[in-house]
């Protein structure tokens, strides 16, 4: 059978394995998109660095991940209710070519993964620009360095400066959250192919999940300063745009031909 | 019909082979009387074609069968010498029974053959006994 | 025997702890139903699934048609059918939708055999897997191993779930099968009446290697169970040849031995002066014998 054929085909028989998984993007991305919609009716309403950062929400990436790429392995619950939910053992015994399912897996993860993104970037279309409110004097330097375009508002009398504004700004959050959450998903494909074969992968596995949810964020308040590591990240992904995209390109090829491979020699 | 125990001790290709014999030496099948096809017997008897296969195989070696290319298995013509000779062996095995059972019961040749003209009797109006000049 | 469809050699696997399947080896001949018999835990299923090309064996190899079967893609298992132990189909999805990706998949799916054995079982393309009873899970899983066609077909215990009329039926698609196209079938089973009716070749696997390996009729016409008594000079302590089961009872040996032209139990029991009572076994009875000793 011819390998797009079989791509759509296969693609088709995993989006019945889980029905319910379709619809769950929209549930989680609420708090996602929701500060930008709210951004678009409240004038008033400035979010900091932190806020815009802050609700990424990866850890559904690796839930997300668990449920579509290795199910019978990451999931918890009495295996052979697992087996037989998950089919793999069913479609890797069937007329097909792994590299293809292992691509039809991936195609839907990056669908799950990176809907909200793109639609982030879509609300944003509609209200580009962005008013930040920071206090942080380093802070403010080191965005109207990078981010071009920005400037730094007048204040009423007596007060500090602390908003910052931002043409195009939404977008600019917006696609970086895309290329945050695309990282986020190869590292994940990557990680679960690595510790597949492994006893005890699926306890590693779940406490990276936890992880995900807590460290950045006990980091980002009780860390060494108030300035988040994402926000830095933010600003060279600002002043080198292309630079950027190069790199989530390549790595998004790597990661896939990598991934591909490694699944045609895992066993069962 | 034909009654075959897949779980007996005896191979299935063994009871098919010794009812398809006695059934031709019976005169149940007419010289010329075509066998089904191994295709159709096992579908028929739900077992194995290779089982059938075989069956017509040794019924041809013992001249009970003959096989024409293309066109089937059909019974072939016994003469008479044959036949007897064929059913004096199919007698064998229930004979081998009979004589190690008596000797290890203690019962002697003469005793046997008495208690053997006694079941004969007891027989006889019910059978038909083919004619042994057939 | 280099061209047989499917060829285990040597072939050794372990999980956790000792090997499950240990320096087994056997071949299948094409066009023949081989009889895969052993208690659980015996190593059935993992030389099934190493066949299917689901795991790998860390020593030894395996081969279907000539191929390593982890490693073919599509085009070669467009040949290959396999059957799972368990019933590994999505919950959610429908008949219909799993025969459709057969019918998408596969280049020599037969519809109409697909077809007529929905309706044969009683199946309907409407309901969602996890509707369907046991049995019935396990018959769309049959269904799909054989609706391609394939040359080669792996069963794992087939029969388990399914009612006598169930068994009977699938029998005799396994017997159609290898009429129309001459399939090469390997299935393993705990239903020791069904390998009878349609097995050609038997192998009984015990602690994960191969205790008997052949035709049933010879293993039927060989296998005798013998019970010599009435020793005149004693019962004999060392010259038994070797069996498969020795039972020594007052005054009585039983042995459960495969016989030769050389070994008969005439010719033991003249040459221990007693007497000897024979009997055929069955498979059932063999396959007892075996896995007791």
């Amino acid at each position: 059978m011819n390998k797009p054929k079989q791509f759509w085909t296969l693609l088709k028989f995993l989006t019945t394995i889980n029905p319910t998984i379709w619809i769950m993007p929209l549930a989680f991305g609420v708090p996602f998109y929701l500060p930008l919609l709210t951004s678009s009716i409240s004038k008033t309403y400035h979010p900091g660095f932190m806020d815009l950062f802050m609700n990424q929400n990866l850890f559904f990436v690796v839930m997300f991940g668990s449920i579509v790429l290795a199910p019978e392995r990451f999931q918890f619950g009495a295996s052979t209710l697992t087996a037989s939910y998950s089919g793999t053992e069913f479609i890797l015994t069937r007329a097909i070519d792994r590299p293809v399912l292992y691509r039809a897996k991936a195609a839907a993860l990056y669908f799950l993964v990176l809907l909200l993104p793109c639609l982030a970037i879509a609300t944003a279309l509609n209200n580009p620009d962005l008013i930040v409110s920071e206090y942080s004097k380093t802070v403010q330097q080191e965005c109207l360095a990078q981010v071009s375009g920005s400037v730094l508002l007048p204040a009423p009398k007596n007060r500090q400066p602390s908003l910052i504004s931002i043409p195009r700004g939404n977008i600019l959050v917006a696609e970086w959250q895309l290329g945050v959450y695309l990282i986020t998903a190869l590292l994940l494909q990557v990680l679960i192919l690595i510790l597949y074969p492994f006893k005890y992968a699926r306890f590693a596995f779940w406490a990276l999940f936890f992880g995900l949810i807590f460290i950045p964020v006990l980091y980002d308040i009780y860390g060494p300063s108030n300035f988040s590591t994402n926000a830095h990240l933010f600003f060279a992904f600002a002043a080198h745009q292309v630079l950027f995209w190069i790199i989530f390109a390549a790595a998004f090829v790597l990661a896939q031909l990598w991934c591909e491979r490694r699944f045609d020699r895992l066993e069962q | 019909m034909y009654f075959l125990n897949p779980s007996s001790g005896v191979p299935l290709y063994v009871q098919l082979q010794q009812q398809l014999q006695q059934r031709i030496l019976a005169g149940q099948f007419n010289h010329g009387d075509q066998l089904p096809s191994v295709r159709d017997f096992s579908a028929e008897l739900g077992i194995n074609p290779l089982t059938i296969a075989k069956v017509y195989q040794i019924l041809e070696r013992e001249g009970f069968v003959e096989t024409r290319r293309g066109l089937g298995t059909y019974v072939s013509h016994q003469s008479p010498a044959l036949k007897i000779e064929a059913r004096r062996r199919q007698i064998g095995p229930a004979l081998d029974q009979l004589v190690a059972e008596a000797m290890h019961l203690g019962l002697g040749e003469k005793e046997i053959q008495a208690l053997l003209s006694d079941k004969f009797r007891q027989f006889k109006p019910k059978t038909v006994k083919p004619n042994p000049h057939e | 025997m280099n061209d047989a469809p499917i060829i285990v050699q040597n072939v050794t696997r372990s999980f956790e702890g000792p090997p499950v399947v240990k320096d087994l080896s056997f071949a299948v001949k094409p066009g023949s139903i081989y009889g895969f018999l052993g208690r659980n835990g015996s190593g059935k299923t993992t030389t099934l699934r190493m066949l299917a090309g689901l795991i790998k064996p860390h020593a030894g190899e395996v081969r279907i048609m000539g191929n390593d079967p982890f490693t073919i893609g599509a085009n070669e298992r467009q040949w290959l059918g396999y059957m799972s132990e368990k019933a590994v189909i999505p919950a959610y999805i429908k008949v219909g939708s799993v025969l459709k990706l057969g019918r998408d998949l596969y280049q020599t799916w037969d519809s109409a055999l697909a077809e007529a054995m929905l309706a044969k079982y009683d199946l309907s393309p409407r309901k969602r897997f996890m509707a369907l009873s046991q049995g019935n899970q396990r018959l769309l899983g049959f269904i799909m191993a054989i609706a391609p066609r394939p040359k080669v077909l792996l069963l794992d215990e087939p029969a388990a779930n399914l009612d006598v009329v169930a068994r009977r039926e699938i029998l005799d698609d396994i017997l159609e099968l290898i009429r129309d196209c001459g399939c090469t079938v390997l299935l393993s089973t705990h239903i020791l009446s069904d390998v009878e009716r349609v097995a050609d070749e038997i192998g009984i696997l015990a602690k994960g290697n191969l205790r008997v390996s052949e035709p049933l009729d010879s293993l039927k016409d060989s296998i005798r169970q013998v019970r010599f008594f009435g020793f005149k000079n004693g019962a004999p302590n060392g010259d038994i040849p070797e069996s498969f089961r020795t039972v020594r009872g007052k005054d009585e040996l039983t042995l459960t031995l495969r016989t030769s032209s050389l070994t008969t139990p005439e010719t033991l029991a003249q040459r221990w002066s007693c007497q000897q009572e024979t009997r055929a076994l069955s498979l059932e009875d063999i396959f007892v014998e075996l896995s007791r000793s």
